[in-house]
């Protein structure tokens, strides 16, 4: 009984241990999820990213990203998938083929995506990939296609000086 | 097939028909999806006290444990595809050969995929009865609107093509496969698809059809792994392809192409080039020489990205000459929207470019008829989200109507397409709402 017993204990805290580490927490984005995001945010820089698994240039943009997140610790990334409903395993194991290290992402959760493209910005058509600079006062610098690398890592060193 | 009139508008005093979609036949789903996982308990002895002991101690080691929560926040939205996989009519062509018009109609039930053909020669007041193409309850092809399964026709020829579904790629999209039929869609058999480059994928395809045989343009990343435009014609048709040809080892990766041929056999292609991001045409002549021809709206929008924008082209014969009729989409910043254009110089030099619609207005298609008459349709925002609208010129573009809304309100429509048939101009769409899309027709 005691062997038992103690297999249990092992069992539980594996799974404990397992259910930890089991990735990226996923958050429906609807309407009002940017605000909520910039909230979670306020008073710090980050750094939004719209993707989509059928986007080439965003899965350029997540690799770089991920790389970048090394070097920039400091600087929240956001994510958010635009293929609604995009199921957990996908979101997981793309961000984490990029090498991205996130506690939450995001996906689309609404059958129509324009009406999240509108909430996001009226413009917005859904051209990807989309990434928002947010500074610390919040003051977004939005742009269409992926990023030059050295015009991002200029951007995150600005970010992190005093 | 039934057609169902639903109302009259006071300016436009023409029908709106429905296709029936329940008139399509599908097949129930096959049984719960889902296997049951057998657990072999190997352990005989007391099995609740053993079971009620195990909920103690997890409880125990839960409580103790952390403070942060481990099991991720549950979204009130049920997440995953399988949930909210669309159904109903997901892909549609519509091909204009003389008096004929043909729809290729895409649809999926419970997660099968089905093809099927109609045609109408009286200008969509009658429609032939839809054939399964090839028979196939459920085909392996990746279809959706944008990127919709095509179709070409010549006589009683027709030829249908489309990506085959894979999960070896990313986008599960697969090498092109194709189907012909050689008496006016009653029967159909597999034969050759245009690449020969075979592992693909390719994707974007257009077809088209001359008085010598059948023409397809498509992307493929061959070279390299850059997409670009290749090209193939079939002078038996459809049953064998030419050596392929690359028209242009660059394009835009994720944009429509649009085909059409002239009364003299040339074939022009509009695609999404890159640097800039703008639509280029460029024409095949009836003797196989490619020349490119220039842009169709000069935006430059530089754009690394994917857009999922592509063009609308059609002709009208003047007496003065061809006039060509555009539509293009631009993403770039300010000028975001639809823009109409026309050139009298076959595709050389183009009127300036006409906004249609706002700047939310996004995948478009414009017919013309030799009267002098051109409509284009559109999708863009409405109060309750895309929609689709039209405008029209009865001066060969000159001068352009308000924009209208053609789509039933409160109902999400996009992706429109229109062809100048044997009676009248018709629009389809497709409209969706609770997951489920039906095909839509309109006369205009």
């Amino acid at each position: 009984m005691a062997k038992f017993l103690a297999g249990l204990l092992l069992f539980s805290a594996l799974q404990m241990g397992l259910a930890q580490a089991d990735g990226i927490v996923v958050k429906p984005f609807v309407a009002d999820s940017l605000s909520k995001i910039k909230e979670n945010h306020k008073g710090q820089p980050f750094v939004l990213i719209f993707w989509s698994e059928t986007c080439a240039y965003c899965m350029k943009e997540l690799a770089l990203f991920g790389k970048l997140q090394k070097q920039f610790p400091d600087i929240p990334i956001v994510t958010v998938s635009t293929d609604a409903f995009l199921d957990d395993k996908t979101v997981n194991d793309i961000l984490a083929e990029k090498g991205l290290e996130l506690d939450t992402a995001w996906v689309f959760a609404e059958e129509y995506p324009e009406q999240l493209y509108a909430a996001v910005d009226k413009r917005w058509r859904g051209e990807l990939p989309v990434t928002y600079f947010y500074g610390r006062q919040h003051q977004p610098i939005r742009h269409l296609g992926i990023i030059k690398e050295a015009a991002l890592v200029d951007w995150m060193r600005l970010q992190t000086k005093p | 097939m039934i057609f169902i009139h639903t109302r009259k508008e006071p300016i436009l005093p023409r029908l709106v028909w429905i296709f029936n979609p329940s008139q399509v036949g599908t097949r129930p789903t096959a049984g719960f999806p889902y296997s049951a996982i057998s657990m072999k308990n190997k352990m005989k002895i007391k099995p609740f006290k053993i079971a009620g002991l195990c909920l103690v101690m997890i409880s125990l080691i839960n409580a103790c444990a952390e403070t942060k929560p481990v099991i991720a926040h549950k979204p009130k939205a049920r997440m995953g595809h399988a949930h909210h996989q669309a159904r109903g009519v997901i892909s549609l062509d519509v091909y204009q050969d003389g008096e004929r018009t043909h729809v290729l109609i895409g649809k999926q039930q419970h997660g099968k995929k089905t093809l099927w053909h109609q045609f109408s020669e009286n200008g969509g007041i009658s429609w032939s009865e839809p054939v399964k193409i090839l028979g196939q309850d459920d085909l392996s092809i990746t279809m959706g609107r944008g990127r919709d399964a095509q179709i070409t026709a010549k006589g009683e020829d027709i030829f249908v093509a489309w990506t085959q579904y894979t999960d070896q790629n990313r986008f599960h999209t697969g090498p092109m496969q194709a189907a012909l039929s050689h008496d006016g869609g009653q029967s159909w058999q597999i034969t050759s698809a245009p690449p020969d480059w075979a592992p693909g994928p390719h994707g974007f395809i257009d077809l088209a059809a001359d008085r010598h045989g059948f023409r397809a343009v498509w992307l493929d990343s061959r070279d390299q792994g850059q997409q670009g435009l290749r090209y193939s014609r079939s002078n038996d048709d459809g049953r064998h392809w030419s050596v392929n040809r690359t028209l242009d080892k660059k394009s835009c990766s994720c944009c429509w192409n649009t085909m059409k041929t002239d009364s003299e056999g040339n074939s022009y292609i509009v695609y999404r080039d890159k640097n800039p991001s703008d639509m280029s045409i460029g024409v095949m002549d009836a003797h196989e020489n490619w020349r490119y021809l220039g842009h169709v709206g000069d935006f430059g929008w530089q754009f690394d990205g994917c857009p999922h924008i592509g063009a609308g082209l059609d002709f009208e014969n003047r007496q003065s000459g061809l006039r060509m009729h555009a539509l293009v989409g631009t993403g770039m910043p300010d000028k975001a929207g639809i823009y109409y254009l026309y050139s009298d110089s076959r595709g050389q030099s183009w009127s300036p470019a006409k906004r249609l619609g706002d700047e939310s207005a996004t995948h478009g298609d414009i017919a013309a008829s030799d009267a002098g008459r051109v409509v284009a349709v559109w999708d863009m925002m409405s109060k309750k989200g895309l929609a689709i609208f039209m405008a029209e010129s009865l001066d060969s573009g000159k001068t352009w109507s308000a924009a209208q809304q053609l789509s039933t309100p409160g109902q999400r429509a996009s992706h429109p397409r229109i062809v100048h048939s044997a009676n009248g101009f018709l629009a389809f769409w497709t409209e969706h709402q609770h997951h489920h899309s039906k095909l839509m027709m309109r006369r205009l």
